[in-house]
C-alpha cells in the first residue's frame, strides 16, 4: 500500500501455528496488558527472510529489552513497530491499532529513535527541538514549554544554543532522546541507544530511561550491552535468526524453569565438611560450591521447604551467614542458551 | 610515487565497473542511440546532401554531451568521495602517495570514458560510406573528443581535490564549464562596451577579446564544427586538442601540488547551515530572545526556507545580484534597443532574464527537495510524522518557494512597465500547442530530476535534463518522418503528463522505501 493511499487496508495473512520452540512466557499470562502486539510476523527481503515468524507482546509501562546476535531481526522488528515497514505476513499492533491502517494515530503515539544520528546537525539543539515540537503539531507556548522540560530531562539546558554538529556523541544521543520526546510519546523505540557512548555517558542515560518509566512510558530498548539491559529491563525478548527465542518477564529468563528453587548461600567462612551435612538434610536438592569463593548454591525442593527453613537448616549447622539470595542465571549465559552459535546466513 | 597501490586502486575500480550491470546497460544504450541516429539519417538520405556528416555531426554532439554529464559527476567526485566516506585517510596510511592516489581514482574513470569513445569508432567509419565525411576528420574529432575528456578529467579532480563535499564539487565543475561555454559571449560584449564608454584601454580590450577567442577556439564547440567542415585540411593536433591536453594537465598538476594541503585534516562531513540561519544564531546568542526564529506552525516549510534555501538573507543577496546581472546585461544590449521604449526593452529584458533564471533554479532546488534529507539520513524522522508524504512533499515545496521571490518581483515588474508584452503573450503563445508542449516537458523534467535525485547519488539534475531532453529529441526525429504540423506535439504533451503521473507515484514508492532503509 502506497503513503498516498490510507484507505486500502492490507490483508493480514496469518500462517500456520507456530513451532513450540517459538512460544514465549508472556503467552501463558494473557492477562496484562500489551502495548505492543506481534502475531505470527515474517518480512523478507528479497531472498533474505529477516523475520521468519515472530509473536511476542510487550506490557503497559514497562522497560522492555530486545536482544539479539547481529542479523537477527531486532531492526526489522522496530521498524515493523514504527511503522516504517509494514509486515508482509501476520499483524503488528501498537495500543491495540494496526500500524499498517493505522500508521498516523501509531505514530503520533510513538517516539523511534534509530541506531544512526539522523540529525539536522545543522541546526542549534533549540531549533531541532522545535522543529519536531512544530512539526507534530504543538503550539508555541507548548512548545516552549515541552522543550525546557525535555533539555531538563535530558540534562541539555546549558547546551540549548550549540549547534548540534559540535556536540559530543553522548550529547548528540541526549538530543535525539529529547527529540522523540517532545511530542510526549507513550511508547519509545530506542534502537542501540548507548552504542559508542563512553561508560559515563551510558549510565547517564540508563538514569533518564529510569525516570522516562517512572513517568509512566513503555520503553523498547534494543541493545547488545546485556548487563545492563538485565539490571534496568522488566521484561525482555531474545530473537535469533528471525524467531523469537524467549518473551517474557526479566525475572522469568534469569530464574529459567527449573523445578527445584536455587539460593545462594555465603558464609563467614570455608564450610569444609558442613556440605556434606546440608547436602543429606530432607527437602535439599544438592548443594555445589562457587569455584573462587566460600558461596555455595543450594538447591531445594519449593514443595518440602522454604527459604526460611533453608536459612534455619544452615543456622543450626553452626554456619554464620552473612547472604542468603536467590541464585539468577546471568544475562549473558541465558542469551547464550537460547541463541545460536554462529553467524546467520 | 606510483606504486602497487595505485595499481591496485586502479584494478579494483576497472573490476567493479566490468561487474557493474549498470556501466553495460548505459554502453549498450548508448549503442541503442548511435544505432537509431545511423538509421534515422539512413531513412532520410534523400532529404540530405552530406547524410554521413550529418550522422557523424550528431554523435559528436551525444559525446559532447555526455562528457560534460561526465564531468558534471563522475569527474568531479573522485577524492570527495573518500573524503565523505572517510577512506582517504585509510588510502594514505596504506603508503599510497597523493600523486597514486589521483591517479589511481581518475584514471579508472578517465579509461572508462576514453573507451565509451573509442568503442564507437569503428561504427562511425560507417558515416564515410554514408557520404560527407573523411577518415581524417573522424579520427580528428574523436581526438577533440578524448582530449576534452582529459580537460575534464583534470578539472573534476581538482576541484574535487580543493572541496570537502562532493555537491560543491560537482557544482563549481559545472560553473566552470558554464563559464567556459558562455563566458566568452558576455565578457567580450562587456569588454568592448567598456571600451566605447572610455572606461578601459584598447590594450586591454584587445586583450580580453584574444583570450575570449582562445576559450572559444579550446571549446569543442568550434574544433567540431571546423573539423567537420568541407575540405577540413588542418591535422590532428589542433589548437583545442592542444590546448585541452596541457590545461588538463595542469590541472592535474595543481591538484597532486594542493592534495596534501586540502586533504590533512579528515573531519566529518556535516550539512551546511546556511546563510540565514548563521545570522540569526548569531542573534539568537547576543539577544538570548528564545523567541527568534521559532519555528513556523508549518515546521517543514520553515525547516526548508532556512536550512535548504538559506533563508531571508539568501533571499536578499539573490535580488542584489539578480539586479547587478539586469543592469550589466542591460549596459551591454542598450546599444542595440534601437528606437523603441526604454521601458518596454528594460521590462522584456526583466522578463526574459527571471524566466531563464527561475526555469534553471526551479529544477536545482527540485533536485535538493529530498535529496538532502536522504543524505544525512534524517528522511526516516520525517517520515515518521503523523502526516502523509504528500503532505510532507507539499509543505517542503511552499519552504523552498520564498527562494523564488526576487524573480518572480523583477519579472512582475518586467509586466508592469512592458504590459504590451504581456498582453502580446496571452494573445499568441497560450493558442500555440508548443508553448504547451514546452510547459509539459518541463513539468515532467522537474518530476524526473526528483526521481533521479531519490535513486543517483550525484547529477541528478543534468541527467534528468538529458533523459527528457533525449526523450523529446527521439521522437521529434520519428516526428519528423511524418512530415506533419505542429498538431503532432499533443504526443509529446500526453506522454509527458503521463510521464509525469508516474514519476510522482514512483516518487512516493521510492520515498517510503528509503524511509525504511
Amino acid at each position: 500500500m502506497s503513503e498516498f493511499d490510507d484507505s486500502a487496508e492490507p490483508a493480514e495473512r496469518v500462517p500456520e501455528p507456530p513451532p513450540a520452540s517459538a512460544r514465549t512466557a508472556f503467552e501463558a499470562e494473557p492477562s496484562f496488558e500489551s502495548v505492543v502486539e506481534l502475531r505470527h510476523v515474517a518480512h523478507a527481503f528479497k531472498q533474505h527472510k529477516a523475520l521468519v515468524d515472530v509473536t511476542f507482546r510487550v506490557p503497559k509501562e514497562s522497560l522492555h529489552g530486545f536482544v539479539g546476535p547481529n542479523g537477527a531481526g531486532k531492526t526489522t522488528v522496530l521498524k515493523l513497530i514504527c511503522t516504517l515497514l509494514q509486515p508482509q505476513v501476520g499483524s503488528v499492533r501498537v495500543f491495540g491499532l494496526n500500524v499498517a491502517s493505522q500508521y498516523r494515530e501509531v505514530r503520533k503515539r510513538l517516539g523511534f529513535m534509530p541506531d544512526h544520528f539522523s540529525m539536522y546537525r545543522q541546526m542549534t539543539v533549540y531549533e531541532y527541538l522545535d522543529f519536531f515540537g512544530a512539526a507534530y503539531g504543538l503550539p508555541l507556548a507548548t512548545r516552549t514549554r515541552v522543550i525546557d522540560d525535555v533539555l531538563e530531562l535530558t540534562d541539555m539546558g546549558g547546551r540549548r544554543q550549540d549547534l548540534i554538529n559540535g556536540l559530543s556523541r553522548g550529547m548528540q544521543q541526549r538530543v535525539g532522546l529529547a527529540r522523540v520526546l517532545v511530542n510526549d510519546p507513550d511508547l519509545l523505540l530506542l534502537d542501540e541507544p548507548a552504542s559508542g557512548l563512553d561508560p559515563r555517558a551510558r549510565i547517564e542515560l540508563m538514569e533518564i530511561l529510569r525516570a522516562l518509566r517512572s513517568m509512566g512510558k513503555t520503553i523498547i530498548i534494543s541493545s547488545h550491552i546485556l548487563s545492563e539491559l538485565a539490571e534496568l529491563c522488566d521484561s525482555v525478548t531474545i530473537i535469533d535468526r528471525g524467531r523469537v527465542k524467549y518473551n517474557g518477564t526479566m525475572d522469568g529468563l534469569l530464574e529459567g524453569e527449573e523445578e527445584f528453587s536455587r539460593w545462594r548461600l555465603t558464609p563467614t567462612e570455608p564450610l569444609n565438611g558442613l556440605l556434606e551435612k546440608i547436602s543429606v538434610s530432607p527437602g535439599i536438592m544438592g548443594v555445589s560450591p562457587i569455584e573462587g569463593s566460600h558461596d555455595v548454591h543450594i538447591s531445594f525442593d519449593p514443595a518440602f521447604l522454604d527459604t526460611n527453613d533453608v536459612l534455619k537448616l544452615a543456622m543450626s549447622l553452626g554456619i554464620s551467614v552473612i547472604g542468603f539470595t536467590k541464585s539468577q542465571k546471568h544475562l549473558n549465559q541465558a542469551f547464550m542458551d537460547l541463541t545460536e552459535k554462529g553467524v546467520r546466513e | 610515487m606510483i606504486g602497487r597501490g595505485t595499481f591496485a586502486l586502479v584494478e579494483r575500480s576497472l573490476r567493479v565497473d566490468v561487474r557493474l550491470l549498470r556501466t553495460h546497460l548505459v554502453r549498450l544504450l548508448f549503442a541503442g542511440i548511435i544505432l537509431y541516429m545511423l538509421i534515422e539519417v539512413h531513412d532520410n538520405m534523400v532529404y540530405r546532401q552530406t547524410p554521413g556528416r550529418d550522422f557523424f555531426w550528431q554523435i559528436c554532439y551525444l559525446n559532447f554531451g555526455l562528457l560534460n554529464l561526465a564531468a558534471m559527476s563522475f569527474f568531479s567526485t573522485v577524492i570527495t568521495e573518500e573524503k565523505e566516506e572517510m577512506t582517504l585517510g585509510l588510502l594514505k596510511m596504506a603508503g599510497i602517495s597523493p600523486i597514486g592516489i589521483l591517479l589511481g581514482k581518475t584514471s579508472p574513470r578517465l579509461i572508462a570514458a576514453l573507451m565509451l569513445l573509442s568503442v564507437q569508432l569503428p561504427f562511425t567509419f560507417l558515416a564515410i560510406t554514408l557520404g560527407g565525411v573523411l577518415t581524417n576528420q573522424i579520427l580528428a574529432a574523436y581526438l577533440s573528443l578524448m582530449s576534452f575528456s582529459v580537460l575534464l578529467a583534470g578539472l573534476g579532480a581538482f576541484f574535487s581535490t580543493v572541496c570537502r563535499r562532493s555537491n560543491v564539487s560537482a557544482a563549481l565543475t559545472t560553473g566552470s564549464l558554464v563559464l567556459i561555454y558562455v563566458g566568452p559571449e558576455f565578457v567580450e560584449p562587456m569588454a568592448r562596451e567598456l571600451l566605447r564608454r572610455g572606461l578601459s584601454s584598447v590594450w586591454l580590450t584587445d586583450s580580453t577579446v584574444w583570450l575570449c577567442d582562445c576559450v572559444r577556439d579550446g571549446t569543442p564547440f568550434r574544433a567540431i564544427d571546423s573539423i567537420l567542415s568541407t575540405g577540413y585540411a588542418g591535422g590532428f593536433f589542433t589548437w583545442q586538442v592542444t590546448s585541452n591536453l596541457v590545461a588538463g594537465a595542469l590541472l592535474f598538476g595543481v591538484s597532486w601540488l594542493l592534495f596534501d594541503a586540502c586533504t590533512r585534516n579528515e573531519t566529518p562531513i556535516a550539512p551546511s547551515r546556511g546563510m540565514t540561519a548563521l545570522f540569526s544564531r548569531r542573534v539568537a546568542k547576543t539577544h538570548s530572545n528564545p523567541n527568534r526564529n521559532r519555528a513556523w506552525a508549518n515546521a517543514l516549510a520553515w525547516k526548508d526556507f532556512h536550512f535548504t534555501t538559506g533563508g531571508l538573507t539568501a533571499v536578499i543577496i539573490k535580488f542584489g545580484c539578480y539586479v547587478l546581472l539586469l543592469t550589466g546585461m542591460g549596459m551591454i544590449t542598450s546599444r542595440n534597443w534601437g528606437n523603441g521604449q526604454v521601458s518596454d526593452n528594460v521590462g522584456a529584458m526583466c522578463m526574459f532574464a527571471m524566466l531563464m533564471a527561475l526555469g534553471v533554479e526551479i529544477p536545482i532546488y527540485a533536485s535538493r527537495l529530498f535529496r538532502e534529507e536522504i543524505r544525512w539520513q534524517t528522511w526516516s524522522n520525517l517520515y515518521m510524522l503523523p502526516v502523509s508524504v504528500t503532505k510532507i512533499a507539499t509543505n517542503k515545496i511552499i519552504g523552498t518557494l520564498p527562494t523564488f521571490l526576487p524573480g518572480v518581483i523583477i519579472f512582475f515588474f518586467g509586466t508592469i512597465i512592458a504590459p504590451r508584452f504581456v498582453d502580446d503573450f496571452f494573445e499568441q503563445a497560450l493558442d500555440e500547442v508548443g508553448f504547451w508542449w514546452f510547459i509539459s516537458q518541463y513539468i515532467l523534467g522537474v518530476h524526473v530530476v526528483v526521481l533521479l535525485s531519490l535513486i543517483v547519488k550525484w547529477g541528478a539534475l543534468p541527467l534528468g535534463i538529458a533523459v527528457v531532453v533525449m526523450g523529446n529529441v527521439l521522437f521529434m526525429t520519428c516526428a519528423s518522418q511524418s512530415r506533419g504540423g505542429e498538431e503532432i506535439l499533443i504526443v509529446p504533451i500526453f506522454f509527458a503528463i503521463v510521464g509525469t503521473c508516474v514519476s510522482i507515484a514512483l516518487i512516493g514508492d521510492r520515498l517510503r522505501a528509503l524511509a525504511s532503509k
